[in-house]
């Protein structure tokens, strides 16, 4: 038996292999457009996921509680949940093509993992030990990952917009209104996700450490501009009946908007600043 | 002629609310960009002082403070407001009544329905179609008219209930933050152990019965702590709890936080003595031993008595008058004035050094080193009063009751007509409606169609 600590880094870079894989196969697939191949990538995509999540679970047994308080176990968390909605629009929709480009994203949030510290923290500063920590990260990663689906429906949207409709590459996308309505139906499901989990419970949180439920801190006022911009596109979009291109492009500032307040951690300072 | 947009409904309007989220935008970015509430000098260095003159009287150093900053969250309140009172309202209030139809002509129109013939009576299939609907969880009524029963139902009225309460919501979280503003308070107590000082606007005192911190294995901070106690003017208890970080004590309206602590700059909690001398050596040499501040502390078996009288951080002596102070609350240079004793004899008379161990002139018999301390701190109390938080709370629940409702919940809308037909036959003619996109709607349709139809054929079984 190796140690669980070791093993668990393991798993971890094993699950970055496997992603790999997948995303090579995926663009394998969206070259050749051979349904074998794009079964493979979403086979390789199962068990990386399967070895992600023994990551989590052995990283969770050796620290005695869920990991949730480092860059490194936040960024796990959100890769994580991005493949699990991954699952969830394949199972709902067939559509092997948009793995093709969630996949990507996860890949990339594996190689940020990557680069970061991977120490096991036993012991937390004392501000970090709340239970509103672990419902303020898990719900606003969960939220979040939801606009990682939106952001990729989008790129579908403009690759299939910018071809002609005769290409055989366009012709393997699903139907420009059906990426409309995923993307939107993505946002549908990470704008309240991300609203309670993000701003509310983290203010709620904010309120029991340090007194004030909100201090202008730059994650927070980061969180605000992604929630100001879907808030926006959503006010577009239901009322003003924006939909397609300008629809697409709006929800893309917001993904957009989203990852560098994820990432804001890593240069800004503040109260967020935990590594 | 085109109606032309008034004042009110403009401020009402949905094109006002993306611009002022926009703007918001905009501002928040730049809250970012610069950093904020630094000193003016320090942005001067850095901008230079033309551009430091056009942009310091902006605000853009400390944008969320500004006037114009609460300007906009006013115009956005407003906006709100207006549109709660024009639209959402009026849209909350159509979803809760039953809108019927004129007559079972209508029913084309939509792009969902169908109709079909029954065997039983009137009375026998509406039964059986309200024991449908009510087991779909439908609200319904129904009316007669011209030989045809109509019955409207509707499902998923919280969607607008929640749009409503999710848009006022957000006008009560900015009232929760006004009301913070005008009537709370906030500043740090400083309380040394067993110190008290007085609660702002209370008659009660806050007093610290003790800190305590807690260090990991590797002297990084696991945990501190307070227990303290708010106290009348008597000095009788009113309420005790142990605060710390995540656990703060609230009573009548203030809130007291463990926000930070330090080290006494004139005690400690006990130094760590090595004494050698006459009498005080033992078979192994000099003795070492820990002594609290400030009480005679008798040293091992030796009979005399230790005395630890005054602590400076950071020494320093005024070489005319001899006086000892502290250059800084730092702990650059820690000296503890120490005093031996054996029975009235003094046999030492010193101040110690923790980094200078040997600076003692030879002529002394006795020999004092000052190896080790711990620190005495004092807690760091934040003292809040917050008048807004029961808005800002009541904001997020309704707030976050109002998203789940208007994102999660789908509306529909069923229209059925029973018209009598000769020979006891009926039709029964059904059309329906619903947010969801068509995609969705089409299937769910469907299912509505062979439930109903199965559901009238068995009569309500």
């Amino acid at each position: 038996m190796g140690n669980p600590a070791n093993l668990e880094l393991q798993f971890f870079w094993w699950a970055f292999i496997g992603y790999s894989a997948a995303c090579l196969t995926y663009i394998v697939f969206l070259v050749s457009g051979k349904s074998k191949v794009s079964a493979t990538a979403t086979g390789l995509m199962a068990v990386a996921f399967v070895l992600h999540t023994a990551a989590m679970v052995l990283r969770a047994v050796v620290l005695h509680r869920i990991p949730l308080t480092n860059m490194f176990e936040y960024i796990n968390l959100f890769a994580w949940f991005a493949a699990v909605f991954y699952f969830a629009v394949l199972y709902l929709y067939r559509w092997q093509i948009v793995g093709a480009f969630i996949c990507p994203v996860i890949f990339m949030l594996m190689v940020a993992g990557s680069l970061l510290p991977k120490d096991v923290e036993m012991q937390l500063v004392p501000a970090l030990q709340s239970y509103w920590l672990k419902i303020h990260v898990t719900v606003a990663a969960l939220g979040e990952a939801a606009f990682v689906v939106a952001f990729a429906a989008n790129i579908l949207y403009f690759i299939k917009n910018g071809l002609s409709p005769d290409s055989p590459f366009s012709q393997r996308l699903p139907d420009l209104r059906k990426l409309d309505q995923l993307s939107y139906k993505a946002i549908t499901v990470g704008y309240p996700l991300f609203t309670v989990g993000a701003l509310f419970a983290g203010a709620i949180w904010a309120e029991q450490a340090w007194g004030s439920f909100w201090s202008w801190d730059p994650k927070e006022v980061g969180s605000l501009i992604v929630w100001l911009v879907f808030t926006a596109y959503l006010h577009a979009r239901l009322v003003k009946g924006w939909s397609g291109t300008r629809a697409a492009v709006l929800s893309s500032i917001g993904f957009l908007c989203t990852v560098l307040t994820f990432l804001a951690n890593l240069f800004l300072k503040g109260l967020h600043s935990y590594g | 002629m085109a109606k032309k947009t008034s004042w009110f409904e403009f401020l009402g309007s949905v094109r006002f609310a993306i611009f002022l989220l926009i703007i918001l935008t905009v501002v928040s970015l730049v809250g970012i960009v610069i950093p904020q509430d630094l000193p003016d000098g320090q942005y001067i260095h850095q901008w230079g002082r033309l551009l430091s003159r056009i942009l310091l009287p902006l605000g853009v150093t400390h944008v969320f403070t500004t006037p114009w900053f609460y300007l906009l969250l006013g115009l956005l309140s407003l906006n709100i407001l207006v549109c709660a009172v024009l639209k959402l309202w009026k849209k909350m209030d159509n979803a809760l009544k039953f809108r019927f139809l004129p007559s079972s002509q209508e029913l084309s129109q939509f792009k969902h329905s169908f109709s079909f013939k029954t065997s039983g009576n009137e009375a026998a299939v509406k039964d059986a179609l309200q024991g449908y609907l009510k087991k779909g969880s439908y609200a319904f009524s129904a009316q007669e008219s011209a030989g045809a029963v109509q019955i409207a139902a509707s499902r998923g009225k919280l969607k607008e209930i929640g749009s409503l309460l999710f848009h006022v919501s957000i006008v009560i979280i900015f009232i929760g933050g006004l009301v913070a503003k005008l009537g709370g308070y906030s500043y740090l107590s400083e309380l040394s152990n067993g110190a008290s000082a007085v609660v702002r606007e209370r008659d009660f005192r806050v007093k610290s019965d003790g800190f305590k911190l807690e260090r990991n294995n590797d002297g990084s901070v696991k945990s501190f702590k307070t227990n303290l106690s708010l106290i009348r003017f008597d000095n009788s208890v009113i309420v005790n709890k142990i605060i710390e970080v995540n656990s703060p004590l609230a009573y009548e309206g203030i809130r007291f936080y463990q926000s930070s602590y330090g080290e006494e700059p004139d005690a400690v909690e006990n130094a760590t003595l090595k004494i050698s001398g006459p009498g005080i050596d033992t078979v192994s040499g000099p003795s070492v031993e820990s002594v609290p501040f400030d009480a005679p502390a008798a040293w091992e078996k030796s009979g005399c008595t230790v005395r630890l009288l005054r602590f400076v951080p950071d020494f320093m002596i005024d070489m005319a008058t001899h006086e000892v102070s502290s250059r800084s609350d730092k702990p650059e240079n820690p000296a503890l004035n120490v005093v031996l004793l054996k029975g009235k004899d003094t046999l030492f008379s010193h101040w110690v050094f923790l980094k200078y161990p040997d600076m003692h002139s030879e002529k002394e018999k006795y020999r004092v080193q000052f190896l080790d301390y711990t620190p005495l701190y004092y807690t760091g109390i934040e003292v809040r009063k917050n008048p807004g938080v029961p808005f800002i709370w009541a904001g997020i629940l309704f707030m976050t009751f109002g998203i789940f409702c208007m994102f999660y919940v789908a509306k529909r809308n069923l229209w059925i007509f029973i018209e009598k037909k000769e020979g006891g036959e009926a039709v029964v003619s059904l059309a329906g409606s619903s947010n969801r996109e068509h995609a969705g709607f089409d299937m769910e349709f469907d299912r509505i169609k062979t439930e109903v139809e199965q559901f009238v054929l068995k009569g309500g079984k």
